[in-house]
C-alpha cells in the first residue's frame, strides 16, 4: 500500500482509503473513493500536478493533495 | 431658430451624457446581496 | 392560447451543454447577469409547436449541487426556491457520452429534488469511435426518465429533445435513492420537525454554505438547531450520500452502457503527450501565443485603416451637409470622431474572443493549466490563474470573474490583483496608435518591429503580474487549504456555430458598454474644449490676430493659430495646464493629460480623447493618426517621438485606469481595501517606470 503520490507510470492501482476531512468533496464527487481504480497518465515538470485517470475520470490534481488517498497497486 | 434648436440639442445630450455617466459610476444603491460565507471572503 | 413552459439547462463542465443551449435557441438568447450578482445569465426561447413555447435557461455549468462557489450556488438557489419566476418546469440535465457516470451523479440529485427531469446524452457522434453501446430503453426505466441522444455537432436529436418537452408532464419526478438512508437515525429526527418538507432539500440547506436570500431565512436557521453534527462528521455524511448516489449509478449503468475497448480510437493520449509535453509543450503553448499576436496585429490592419478613413470622412460629410451651429459641430467633432475611436477595434477584439474561445472550446485550456500550475505556484498563484491572465488579454473584467474556480482564496486574492496588470484589448488601442508613430516599420526575423513590440507589451504585463505576484506571496498573511482539482476533458474540434456566438456576444458587449462610456465622455469633453471662462477664451480671435507675429501669417495659418489659442484657454486647457508639471517629466503635454485623465473612466478613451481634442475647430478633417504625427512641442521637437511614446506605452501597460475594474474587484473581493491597493500601487509603478524610461532616452 502506497499513497497516490508515489504512483509511477504505468501502474495501476485500486483507492482503498481517502482522508475525508483533508479532501475536497469535489474531488470525491468526481469519483475519488475507495474500491475505484486509478492510474497516472502523465506528470507535468518536478512532478507536480498529476494527470491521473480515476475510475474513468480524467483530473489533474496537486501531489499535496494526492498524499491524502492510499492505493493498492494492481 | 436654426441657432436655438442647436443649442438645445447640445444641452439634452450634454444632460443625457452626465446623467449616464453618473449612475454608471455612481450606482444608487449598492448590491443589496452580499455573498455568502464562503465567496469574495473565501 | 400560447403557453410559456420554463427550462433548465443543467450539467457539468465540458459537456456541450452550451452547445445544445444554441442548438434549440439559435440567435434566439439573451445574456445578462442575475440580479446583484455577476454570474452571467443565458436565457433563450425556443419554439416547441404552434402554441407552446419553451422559455430556456442555460445555468452555469457544475458538477454537483453541493456548490463550492458562486457560479455553482446560482443553481442550487434556483432550484430550491419554488417562487422564482425562473423556477423550471422541467429540469434537462445533460450529460456527454463519455463521462455519463461522472454526470450522472448530478442527475441523481436533480432528481431526488423532484423536479421533472429529461436527460441529454450528448455527443453521441462520438459513440463509434470510443466503442460506446447504451440501452436506452433500459436505462431510461432504471433512472425513471426519458433520454434524449443528441449531437449537437451533426445537429441529430434536437427535434426529439423538443417533443420530450412538449410533453414534460409525462415525465417522472420520482426519486432516484433516498437520503435517509445515509443515516436514519439523524434524518428521522429532522423529519419531526420538518414533516411537511422534502429531506433532500433540508439536507442541502444544512450542508450548503451559500446564501439563500430567497429562501425563508427562518427557516433555515430553525433548522440549525439540528446542524448537530460537526462539520467533519457532514463531510463524511456527504461522502456516504456520493457512495450511495454512485452505487445506484453503477447499478442502473451494468447492463446498459457498455464500452469495447477494442473499439475505441484514442487520440486523446497521442495529443497530450506533445501538448503537455515537458519541454514541447511550453514550445507550443510560447509558439501559439506568438501566432495570435501576430494575426492580431496583421490581419486587422486592412479593416482598421478602413474604418479610420471612413469616419473622417464621414465627419466631413456632416458638417458640410449639415446647416451649421452648434450641434452640427458637436456632432461632427465631438461624436463621430469618439465613435471612431471605438468602432476601430472591433477587428482587434473580435480576433481576440476568437481565439481565446477556440482555446477553451477545444479542451487546450485545461493543458495550458496542468503545464503551468508548478511554476505559477512559485508567484503565489494557481495553474488556473492562467485562464484570468489569459482572458485578462481580452478585458480584466470577465477575467476577474474567472477567478471563481480557484479553490484557494489566497491563490484567488493574488490572482485577482495582479491581473489588471495583462494587457487588455482596452489598452491596445493605445499601443497601436503610438506604436504605429513610434515605432518603424522594418522587420527582424519574419516578425515585424512593430508586432514584436506588440508582443513585448504582452510580456511586460505578464511579468509584471507575477513580479508583484510574487511580492503579494511574500506580503500577505493568509492561511488558506489549497485545493486544486481540475478536469482534463477530451479534445474536441470547436464548433463553428458557437464560437461565432460567443465573438458575436462579447465584442457586441464590449463596443456597446465601452462605446456608450465613450461617447459621453467624447460630448462632455467637446463641450469643455468648445468653451472656456474669461477673456483668453472669448476674445481669442482679436488676441492672436493682434500679436505681432500673426501678421506674416496666411489666412490659413492664423485660423489655426486661434483654435489652438482657444483649446489653450478653454476648461479643458486650464484642466490639462494644471497637471502638466507633474507629467511633464514623463515626456506628456497637457493634451496627453487631458487624455490620461479622462481615460481613468477606460483606457480606450484616450484616443477618442485624443481624436476629439485634435478636431476641435480643426478645419481639414485628416485621419487622427496624421494629426498626431504633425503635433509639435512648443520648441519644434515632434511630440509623438521614440521616448515620449515608449513612456505613454509604460504608464498605461501598468496604470490601473479602468473604473469598471475598480468596481468588479470591489464586489469579488467585498471590500473597497483591495480596489484601492491596487489603483494606487499600480499608478505609482506606471508613474515611476514612464519617468525612469523618459529621462533616460530623452
Amino acid at each position: 500500500m502506497i499513497t497516490l503520490d508515489l504512483i509511477k507510470k504505468n501502474q495501476r492501482g485500486r483507492i482503498v482509503n481517502i482522508d475525508t476531512d483533508e479532501l475536497p468533496l469535489k474531488l470525491i464527487e468526481m469519483g475519488c473513493l475507495p474500491g475505484n481504480e486509478v492510474h497516472l497518465e502523465q506528470l507535468a515538470p518536478m512532478k507536480d500536478p498529476m494527470y491521473l485517470v480515476i475510475d474513468g475520470c480524467h483530473l489533474a490534481i496537486r501531489t499535496e493533495t494526492a498524499k491524502n488517498i492510499t492505493i493498492e497497486l494492481i | 431658430m436654426m441657432e436655438t434648436i442647436q443649442v438645445l440639442l447640445v444641452v439634452v445630450a450634454s444632460v443625457i451624457s452626465v446623467r449616464f455617466l453618473y449612475k454608471k459610476f455612481f450606482p444608487s444603491k449598492a448590491s443589496s446581496k452580499d455573498c455568502g460565507t464562503d465567496c469574495g471572503c473565501h | 392560447m400560447s403557453k410559456t413552459i420554463n427550462v433548465a439547462l443543467i450539467g457539468n463542465p465540458n459537456t456541450g451543454k452550451t452547445s445544445v443551449f444554441n442548438a434549440i435557441t439559435g440567435l434566439n438568447q439573451k445574456v445578462g447577469n442575475y440580479p446583484g450578482i455577476t454570474v452571467e445569465k443565458k436565457q433563450g426561447i425556443c419554439r416547441l409547436d404552434r402554441t407552446t413555447k419553451a422559455h430556456i435557461i442555460d445555468l452555469p455549468g457544475t458538477y454537483s449541487l453541493n456548490a463550492s462557489s458562486m457560479d455553482e450556488s446560482v443553481v442550487i438557489e434556483l432550484l430550491l426556491n419554488k417562487n422564482d419566476k425562473d423556477y423550471p418546469d422541467v429540469a434537462v440535465v445533460v450529460s456527454d457520452i463519455e463521462n455519463l457516470k461522472r454526470n450522472l451523479l448530478l442527475f441523481t440529485q436533480i432528481k431526488d429534488l423532484e423536479i421533472p427531469t429529461l436527460l441529454v446524452i450528448n455527443m453521441s457522434d462520438r459513440m463509434k469511435s470510443k466503442g460506446i453501446s447504451i440501452d436506452i430503453p433500459l436505462l431510461e426505466e432504471k433512472l425513471k426518465t426519458r433520454i434524449c441522444l443528441i449531437s449537437t455537432r451533426e445537429n441529430k436529436g434536437i427535434d426529439h429533445l423538443k417533443s420530450i418537452l412538449l410533453d414534460y408532464r409525462l415525465l417522472s419526478n420520482a426519486k432516484c435513492t433516498n437520503i435517509k438512508q445515509i443515516d436514519e437515525a439523524y434524518f428521522e429526527k429532522l423529519e419531526k420537525v420538518f414533516p411537511d418538507q422534502s429531506l433532500y432539500k433540508l439536507w442541502l440547506v444544512i450542508t450548503q454554505d451559500v446564501n439563500f436570500a430567497k429562501l425563508d431565512r427562518k427557516k433555515v436557521e430553525d433548522a440549525t438547531e439540528y446542524k448537530t453534527q460537526s462539520i467533519s462528521n457532514l463531510k463524511r455524511l456527504q461522502q456516504k450520500e456520493t457512495i450511495k448516489r454512485y452505487q445506484y449509478i453503477n447499478q442502473s449503468l451494468k447492463e446498459t452502457y457498455k464500452v469495447d475497448q477494442s473499439k475505441a480510437t484514442d487520440y486523446r493520449s497521442r495529443l497530450d503527450r506533445i501538448l503537455i509535453h515537458r519541454f514541447w509543450g511550453y514550445i507550443i503553448f510560447f509558439m501559439i501565443l506568438l501566432t495570435i499576436f501576430q494575426v492580431i496585429f496583421d490581419w486587422s490592419s486592412v479593416p482598421m485603416d478602413f474604418i479610420d478613413e471612413s469616419f473622417s470622412n464621414l465627419s466631413e460629410i456632416t458638417k458640410q451637409t449639415l446647416p451649421t451651429g452648434l450641434f452640427t459641430n458637436l456632432l461632427a467633432e465631438g461624436i463621430i470622431s469618439g465613435l471612431g475611436g471605438i468602432v476601430i477595434f472591433i477587428p482587434q477584439i473580435a480576433f481576440l474572443f476568437l481565439f481565446i474561445s477556440v482555446l477553451e472550446e477545444t479542451g487546450y485550456m485545461s493543458r495550458v493549466v496542468f503545464l503551468m500550475d508548478r511554476g505559477l505556484r512559485k508567484y503565489g498563484l494557481s495553474g488556473k490563474s492562467v485562464i484570468p491572465l489569459i482572458s485578462g488579454t481580452a478585458c480584466a473584467i470577465p477575467a476577474v470573474m474567472a477567478t471563481r474556480n480557484i479553490e484557494n482564496w489566497k491563490e484567488r486574492l493574488i490572482t485577482i490583483l495582479v491581473t489588471p496588470f495583462t494587457t487588455c484589448s482596452a489598452r491596445l488601442p493605445v499601443y497601436l496608435i503610438l506604436i504605429s508613430l513610434v515605432i518603424p516599420e522594418g522587420s527582424f526575423l519574419g516578425m515585424g518591429y512593430q508586432g514584436l513590440t506588440l508582443m513585448g507589451l504582452y510580456l511586460l504585463g505578464f511579468i509584471m503580474a507575477l513580479l508583484s505576484a510574487a511580492l503579494l506571496n511574500k506580503l500577505l498573511k493568509i492561511q488558506s487549504k489549497t485545493y486544486f482539482v481540475v478536469e482534463m476533458p477530451n479534445y474536441k474540434l470547436p464548433l463553428i456555430k458557437n464560437v461565432a456566438i460567443t465573438v458575436f456576444e462579447k465584442t457586441k458587449s464590449f463596443v456597446v458598454e465601452a462605446g456608450r462610456i465613450i461617447l459621453a465622455i467624447s460630448i462632455l469633453l467637446w463641450l469643455m474644449a468648445s468653451f472656456g471662462p474669461g477673456e483668453d477664451f472669448n476674445n481669442a480671435e482679436e488676441i492672436v490676430t493682434n500679436q505681432p507675429a500673426s501678421q506674416n501669417y496666411t489666412p490659413q495659418e492664423l485660423e489655426t493659430e486661434i483654435a489652438s489659442y482657444k483649446l489653450e484657454h478653454s476648461f479643458i486647457g486650464i484642466l490639462g495646464k494644471s497637471i502638466e508639471p507633474a507629467i511633464a517629466p514623463l515626456g506628456f503635454d497637457w493634451k496627453i493629460g487631458i487624455a490620461l485623465i479622462s481615460s481613468f473612466a477606460a483606457r480606450e478613451v484616450f484616443v477618442g480623447t485624443l481624436a476629439t481634442i485634435y478636431s476641435v475647430g480643426n478645419e481639414q478633417e485628416e485621419t487622427l493618426k496624421n494629426r498626431m504625427k504633425s503635433e509639435r512641442r512648443p520648441n519644434g521637437e515632434l511630440l509623438f517621438n521614440l521616448p515620449t511614446g515608449v513612456s505613454l506605452m509604460l504608464f498605461y501597460a501598468f496604470a490601473l485606469q479602468c473604473m469598471s475594474t475598480l468596481a468588479i474587484v470591489k464586489k469579488e473581493t467585498n471590500s473597497w481595501k483591495w480596489p484601492m491597493v491596487q489603483l494606487f500601487s499600480m499608478t505609482l509603478i506606471a508613474y515611476l517606470s514612464a519617468l525612469l524610461v523618459y529621462q533616460i532616452l530623452v
